[in-house]
């Protein structure tokens, strides 16, 4: 009888609790990412990522991706194709249903649904993403939390390929007293056993290389200290060397010392390595400490440059012979990047064009590379600037000859025109501008930490444009719309976005969405595709925001929290055939695998599903409900 | 005052549970008599409110349902009037939500269908103890159940942005339906 009482009571009083992500407060700042066709807006407290688009009429068009536990860090692939998310799951780990650490991969459109999902066994916090953003690591650094962690082993994702045995794979690195600082992908090189892509690893006194297309067969340790002195890498340059013919480099650069090691590649001895190529360092001199090298092509044939800001000279090294000749720049330049492509036709002859610039000395210099056997005092043509360039931004498109250049304070910018041989300045007010383009390079975009200022400059004309929204603007991205057209996304305060038309930005033709991550919550089991069309063509799409099965779905009035765990594992296991019937024809089974695989979260009490879809139709299939 | 057991998702962002108290108003007539037995005509109004805050920022439901009911009383004993009544009527959901980047506030105001059917039972006490006078006093006690139309909770800038163009922020649609009870007192004449 006390019970009933006390039952009826605790009626009265309303027990029902509601969903964790309304007391999730709202951080000041959002992180955000700009990707291809979307922003993804990083909402850490409630434990997702919303991923924006634009439509038409400057609409914006949210997703909401669940992060499995914990916010660790988050990439996106410099193409904007693909976004990363290293998350630490639930630890520790007491029940079955909590999440596993993990790194989910999502399409940069936000209808590329909530992506592929992949379980590491232990938490990681640090990303390394491919530039072509095919491949992403993860690996320990010093905020792990781990009882027993092994700094020096990565865990390297294939993310073309799905979750499955042999991917993610993890690798030890040989260590002699180092971890890893640095991670580098290189472009597919000429190796002895077929064109192959390497991660160079940096330690602090090793370089370590991995074979990306086989990460499972071990790296290979180069040691660069071997007693005495020890000597720390600080940069690698690469080259694939002459096309058809197994000559790829890697040149190290050593922190305080005037030596270059250059890696070229032989083939292993059969049977004494996993690798059919094996490195054979030597060492160049560089005729003192070098800032920056790379590797380029003169009319002599390649030579390794190297920057020497105490000689006020590049060094360019025949890694083959040793033989260097020394062309004086006459300023202490630090940076260097080639600008040949940019150029095209522009750039005369057989050789490269290097851009340096100095973080010390207000001028920027180019420097033909092709002209250099001979003549090397009409090599540099030299540029004078009104301050130190910190900061050299590429252009792409129709106005890839462009540099953007930015000083260290950010109020001196200036446009260097390649082809001109003119550095056009840009002034702004205040200080700590944060510049960018967009993919086109028709534009730049500039705007200030904590300002609501932002200003448009047509790389063509360099008329800037400025325009003053409503809020300070933390983060801008220009995305492309599906149906054509930029758009750009301002991200402001407590995640308010705003979204503008690119080419003609007006303030008041512009949307704004004040509280938007107060939207799309709380997460619904059912109302995300876990399988990106792209990847998985052979899923039917049922549209950009909610699959058809959502219709049907049975936590779309209540959070799938308040169901209890049985009554969710009845709900999500596979119908059995009955004997003797045809087989179900593919595309209804596709459409379940699509329901059945929404990538659920409800914040530490829902169903959590992933696995590849043949995984995903058996009782094996990776399902925590 | 009306309690009612609210467990639309939509009502999360304005409750940590599920309770809407709100002030009941209202007035009968009889409209006819056979017996023991006797129809009411009543109009109703409840208004209501509950705060609370959602992701840091303080939020707001106010609720307001005028409603028209046909009542039928029995009179079982000269005290006590058991009763079943059905109220349609109107809802105005009026939300509020703080705006922490502008310093606003957001906002949506919105109107949807109701349907009670309540059943209860009054206590009647006549002044000066006489069964013949026609002017006493009742309390009641009832419950029963609302049915409401669904409101999607579309959510603006308070003042539609001046001028500039704003988005909608799409909080979880709410239908305000659920059990009800009712407890009161009134006069009768």
């Amino acid at each position: 009888m006390r019970t009933k009482v006390l039952l009826a009571l605790a009626l009265l009083a309303g027990c029902g609790d509601r969903d964790a992500a309304w007391d999730a407060s709202l951080s000041p700042s959002t992180r955000a990412y700009g990707l291809e066709g979307s922003v993804a807006l990083v909402d850490e407290s409630a434990g997702r990522v919303v991923m924006v688009s634009a439509g038409g009429d400057l609409e914006a068009k949210p997703i909401s991706v669940p992060i499995e536990g914990g916010f660790v860090a988050a990439a996106a692939s410099p193409d904007g194709g693909r976004f990363f998310v290293l998350s630490r799951g639930d630890v520790p780990r007491r029940s079955p249903s909590d999440r596993p650490p993990s790194v989910r991969v999502v399409g940069g459109h936000s209808g590329d649904g909530a992506g592929e999902r992949y379980v590491l066994s232990d938490p990681l916090s640090s990303l390394a993403v491919d530039p072509s953003g095919r491949f992403v690591v993860a690996y320990p650094s010093g905020d792990d939390v781990s009882f027993v962690q092994n700094p020096n082993e990565l865990i390297v994702i294939d993310a073309d390929r799905g979750s499955a045995e042999g991917n993610p794979v993890p690798v030890t690195l040989r260590s002699f007293g180092g971890r890893p600082q640095a991670l580098s992908f290189t472009p597919p090189l000429g190796l002895p056993g077929g064109p192959r892509r390497l991660l160079v690893v940096q330690t602090e006194q090793d370089l370590a290389l991995v074979d990306l297309e086989a990460p499972g067969s071990g790296e290979i340790t180069v040691r660069l200290t071997t007693g005495g002195a020890k000597l720390s890498p600080a940069g690698v340059a690469v080259s694939d060397g002459e096309a058809g013919v197994d000559d790829a480099r890697i040149a190290v650069r050593l922190e305080g010392d005037p030596n270059v090691v250059v890696l070229s590649f032989e083939p292993s001895v059969p049977g004494e390595s996993k690798h059919a190529f094996r490195p054979v360092p030597n060492v160049v001199a560089a005729g003192g400490v070098p800032s920056d090298v790379a590797f380029v092509r003169t009319d002599a044939g390649e030579r390794l440059a190297a920057l020497v800001p105490s000689r006020k000279a590049l060094t360019l090294a025949d890694t083959t012979t040793g033989v260097s000749s020394e062309i004086e720049l006459g300023a202490a330049f630090d940076r260097m990047s080639l600008v040949t492509d940019e150029l095209g036709a522009e750039s005369g002859g057989s050789g490269d064009v290097a851009l340096v610039w100095s973080t010390s000395a207000a001028e920027v210099a180019l420097v033909r590379l092709g002209i250099t056997a001979g003549t090397p005092y009409r090599s540099v043509e030299r540029l004078a600037l009104a301050t130190p360039v910190a900061s050299v931004r590429d252009v792409p498109g129709s106005n890839r000859h462009c540099k953007l250049l930015a000083s260290a304070d950010g109020r001196d910018l200036a446009v260097l025109d390649l082809v001109a041989r003119t550095a056009s300045p840009l002034v702004a007010a205040r200080g700590g501008t944060a510049l960018s383009v967009s993919p086109d390079g028709e534009r730049a975009w500039v705007r200030a930490a904590g300002s609501a200022e932002l200003a448009l400059v047509d790389l063509e004309s360099l008329h800037p444009r400025n325009l003053l929204l409503d809020r300070p603007i933390d983060n801008a991205f220009e995305i492309a719309r599906p149906d054509g057209g930029p758009v750009l996304v301002a991200v402001h305060p407590y995640g308010a976005i705003t979204l503008l038309d690119a080419r003609e930005p007006d303030p008041l033709a512009a949307r704004h969405y004040a509280g938007f991550l107060l939207g799309g919550l709380p997460l619904c089991a059912c109302c995300l595709v876990s399988s990106p069309p792209r990847s998985r063509p052979h899923l039917p799409w049922p549209g950009p925001t909610r699959p058809k099965a959502c219709r049907r779905c049975p936590v779309r009035r209540r959070c799938s929290a308040r169901l209890p765990t049985a009554v969710w594992r009845r709900r999500l296991r596979p119908r059995p055939w009955r004997s003797g019937r045809a087989p179900r024809p593919t595309r209804p089974r596709a459409r379940a695998i699509g329901h059945r695989r929404g990538s659920a979260s409800t914040y530490g009490r829902g169903c959590v599903s992933g696995g590849s879809p043949a995984r995903a139709t058996t009782p094996s299939a990776e399902t925590t409900c | 005052m009306r309690v009612g057991w609210l467990t639309s998702q939509g009502y999360d962002p304005f409750s940590g549970n599920n309770v809407l108290t709100q002030a009941s108003f209202g007035a009968t007539y009889a409209l006819a008599r056979s017996g023991l037995l006797s129809l009411h005509a009543g109009a109703f109004y409840d208004v209501g409110a509950a705060s609370d805050s959602v992701r840091g920022a303080s939020s707001r439901l106010r609720v307001h349902r005028p409603a028209l009911g046909l009542e039928a009383r029995y009179k079982l004993r000269p005290w006590l009037l058991p009763y079943a009544r059905v109220a349609p009527g109107a809802l105005r959901l009026d939300a509020r939500v703080e705006d922490r980047g502008g310093g606003g506030a957001l906002e949506s105001g919105q109107w949807t269908w109701s349907l009670d059917a309540a059943a209860g039972a009054a206590l009647a006490f006549p002044f000066g103890g006489r069964e013949t006078s026609r002017v006493g006093v009742v309390i009641f006690a009832e419950g029963g159940y609302g049915l409401a139309g669904s409101v999607s909770m579309a959510m603006r800038p308070e003042g539609g942005g001046e001028g500039a163009r704003v988005g909608e922020v799409s909080l979880p649609a709410l239908r305000p339906s659920g059990a009800l009870f009712r407890l009161g007192g009134g006069l009768a004449f």
